[in-house]
């Protein structure tokens, strides 16, 4: 009891009592530090940062307590060691406080004054010592122990009271950390372990790495590599992206800019709509012609039918003979002799034989409906919920469809992951991952991504994940945080796309070429993703190789040029170097599109 | 004992008693510890109290009152808003904050006399 009314004593006067298992610290390229928030789960990193993790050890014991099989036993030793803790903690941050007040109130002269003071220093640093005597109280344990403080305090010269409070607060730490060796030990003995991993998430290619974490795994650190350092030459993907642009220039200069363009909304429409549409036909009259088997299941529709068919023949039948009876008799003497009453008694007998046939076959229908009429209206049921089950599944396989497609459209326009895709993510345990026992886990430790990562690019993504575990038993996490790499420095970039050339001589129109751009980009703050992934300004210099003269293949340019929206769109003025004449210049960035379609 | 925090009333002089009761309690800024009566408990608490009270530099001071009845008009008039003080013969200490409140008592059949109990009634004395 005493415990939670210190606990909440604690609430009450603001300590930092978090439920966050680690506390997480940014350290920059620039040297800089920065807190990050744990109480939120995705973050904007540097791509060259370290990642200072403390850990919040009784939350983390917290945690696994309901693993254990001493879950009661477990949460009262966790929430001693909380609240001990935090009251030395909080006295000893408060003591400095009550050391100066105490040297001001004896210089004081007034009783006023010193009653001010006494006033000012007392409450909280007198709180904390009250709260850890009322433990105390309930806890001979702990009472020998800062019994044996206080002495200890008085004894060695120095009895004044900050002294004490130095002892006391010391004392309940030590103590915590007595039960909390207890308590790792009652987990231990069940066999239940920490592990940590951390994994890179490429966005390009989706490949994935481990991360090197001291003290947690055994993996082999990669080369390193220095995301900032000045990389002219182009890489495979780029080298690759140049031949898929040279093929679209050729393209597009053969049958013109408008014309390519047509193309590529045909191409899209039978490439990408055309066949939404066909499947969302073809899952509709599927789904028509369940729901009518659904209908016609367990009645007899044949023996219906046919029942129905009699009838119609056996009607018309009747009709047929009725008429002929009419004609026969309406021309005959209506005098009614006997023999022609016989006569036409005979011919009634010969029709009620094909009437009996009527009733018979309108009894059977009568009864077919008779016996389905319960399940009529079961199947109509049944129809209807399969119909608006298979819609709904329909609808939401196509809106997932829809997420995934807009996800990639969305990665590879802006460079990185959407957070409904990056929370798909997760942090690989291998068995180089190691299983800690509680008592092994540190204070703290560093998420090197600087280092420990190898290569790497803006917009890939790290999770760093803790969980524990018991043996046979499925791990439960305890902690999971995502990254998002950012270049937060000022670089250079440099890509490839399409630029659109315009020579300053002649009335030639635009052409397009392949370019390569060489780009400065200017330092922000991490969180400013926005800006990255879609203003991203740029200055640099684009090169071009150029087709101002037909005969001559080996043409090229530079001109000086401005980037913006992530360098979807390059503008310049430029000149050929070859034919010694100045062009306007427009180049597009193209990832995607210049990949899949031939004009 | 730590005779620099004890203060000794001279209860066979009471108009001197009360003199200096009515002085320790309303002209000094102390945190006050009394302790009432003699006996072998009384001196373990006296022993406790001087030890508790801290150095000359801090505010706690212990007053020793022989014979309570020389200055009992004074105790009774004391701020007591819970009337913890409503048994006298059957209390062996009480503790005034710094602006003279009764905020801890130790009854005679307390059973935990450690100097942290006296800590605890001085630190109530310190809270106000």
């Amino acid at each position: 009891m005493k415990y939670i009314l210190t606990l909440l004593f604690i609430v009450c006067v603001n300590i930092n009592y978090g439920q966050s298992i680690w506390d997480l610290t940014e350290s920059k390229p620039n040297g800089k530090e920065e807190s990050i928030d744990s109480l939120l789960v995705y973050h904007n990193i540097d791509i060259s940062s370290r990642i200072l993790i403390n850990f919040n050890q009784e939350n983390i014991r917290k945690e696994l307590s309901s693993l254990s099989n001493q879950e009661t036993e477990i949460d009262r030793l966790i929430n001693k060691v909380i609240i001990l803790n935090e009251l030395s903690k909080e006295g000893l941050k408060s003591l400095p406080k009550y050391s100066e007040g105490i040297i001001a109130y004896n210089k004081s002269k007034s009783n006023d004054e010193k009653i001010k003071i006494l006033n000012s220093i007392s409450d909280t640093i007198s709180n904390l010592s009250l709260n850890l005597i009322g433990l105390s109280e309930e806890d001979d344990a702990l009472r020998a122990v800062l019994n044996d403080a206080f002495y200890k305090a008085i004894s060695d010269g120095d009895n004044s009271w900050s002294n004490v409070y130095l002892e006391l607060f010391q004392a309940s730490h030590k103590y915590a950390l007595t039960l909390r060796m207890e308590l790792d030990q009652l987990l231990e003995n069940e066999g239940i372990y920490v592990q940590m991993a951390a994994t890179l998430h490429r966005i390009s290619n989706n490949e994935k790495q481990s991360i090197h974490i001291e003290g947690f795994d055994s993996f082999e650190p990669p080369e390193f590599y220095d995301p900032y350092e000045l990389n002219l030459t182009l890489n495979d993907k780029q080298l690759d992206e140049i031949k898929n642009l040279q093929k679209a220039c050729d393209s597009i200069n053969k049958i013109g800019i408008s014309k390519a363009l047509s193309n590529y909304i045909d191409k899209f429409d039978t490439e990408i709509i055309k066949p939404i549409i066909d499947d969302l036909t073809e899952s509709t009259t599927e789904l028509l012609k369940e729901s009518e088997k659904i209908l016609k299941q367990d009645i007899p529709i044949d023996e219906l039918e046919q029942t129905i068919i009699s009838l119609k023949n056996s009607l018309i039948l009747i009709q047929f003979e009725l008429k002929h009876l009419y004609e026969k008799y309406s021309e005959t003497d209506l005098s009614l002799n006997v023999e022609t009453i016989k006569l036409i008694l005979k011919d009634l007998q010969k029709l009620s034989g094909n009437v009996s046939s009527i009733v018979t076959d309108a009894k059977k229908i009568i009864k077919i409906i008779d016996d389905n009429k319960e399940v009529i209206p079961n199947n109509i049921e049944l129809a209807i919920n399969t119909f608006q089950d298979s819609i709904e599944k329909i609808i939401t396989d196509k809106l997932d469809q829809g997420r995934t497609a807009i996800n990639q459209v969305h990665s590879e326009l802006t460079g990185y992951r959407t957070i409904s895709e990056i929370n798909k993510l997760s942090a690989d345990f291998s068995d180089k991952v190691k299983k800690l026992d509680l008592k092994d886990l540190p204070k703290m430790t560093v998420l090197d991504i600087k280092n420990n990562t190898g290569y790497r690019e803006e917009g890939d993504n790290v999770v760093l994940e803790m969980r524990s575990g018991k043996v046979n038993e499925k791990p439960k996490t305890l902690g999971k945080e995502y990254f998002t790499l950012i270049k937060t420095q000022a670089h250079i970039v440099t890509n490839v796309g399409i630029a659109f050339v315009k020579p300053n001589k002649g009335d030639e129109n635009f052409t397009a070429v392949v370019s390569s751009n060489t780009l400065f980009k200017f330092g922000t703050k991490a969180k400013r993703t926005f800006y990255r992934k879609f203003i991203d300004v740029g200055v640099g210099v684009n090169i071009s190789t150029l087709n101002f003269e037909t005969d001559n293949p080996f043409e090229f340019g530079a001109a000086p040029v401005v980037s913006i929206f992530n360098d979807y769109l390059v503008s310049g003025y430029g000149y050929n170097f070859t034919q010694g004449d100045w062009y306007l210049l427009i180049s597009i960035r193209v990832p995607f599109l210049m990949k899949e379609l031939n004009f | 004992m730590n005779h620099e925090k004890l203060i000794t009333l001279p209860c066979q002089y009471p108009e001197e008693a009360k003199n200096s009761f009515k002085k320790l309690i309303f002209e000094e800024a102390y945190l006050l510890f009394i302790v009432l009566g003699t006996g072998e408990t009384v001196n373990k608490i006296l022993d406790l109290a001087t030890k508790a009270a801290g150095s000359n530099q801090d505010p706690g001071m212990v007053i020793w009152i022989t014979d309570y009845t020389v200055v009992s008009d004074i105790i009774e008039s004391l701020n007591d808003p819970l009337n913890k003080l409503n048994d006298l013969d059957n209390t062996y200490a009480f503790a005034l904050s710094i602006i003279d409140k009764v905020v801890d008592v130790i009854k005679k059949d307390e059973n935990k006399l450690d100097i942290l109990r006296i800590w605890k009634s001085f630190q109530l004395a310190l809270k106000g």
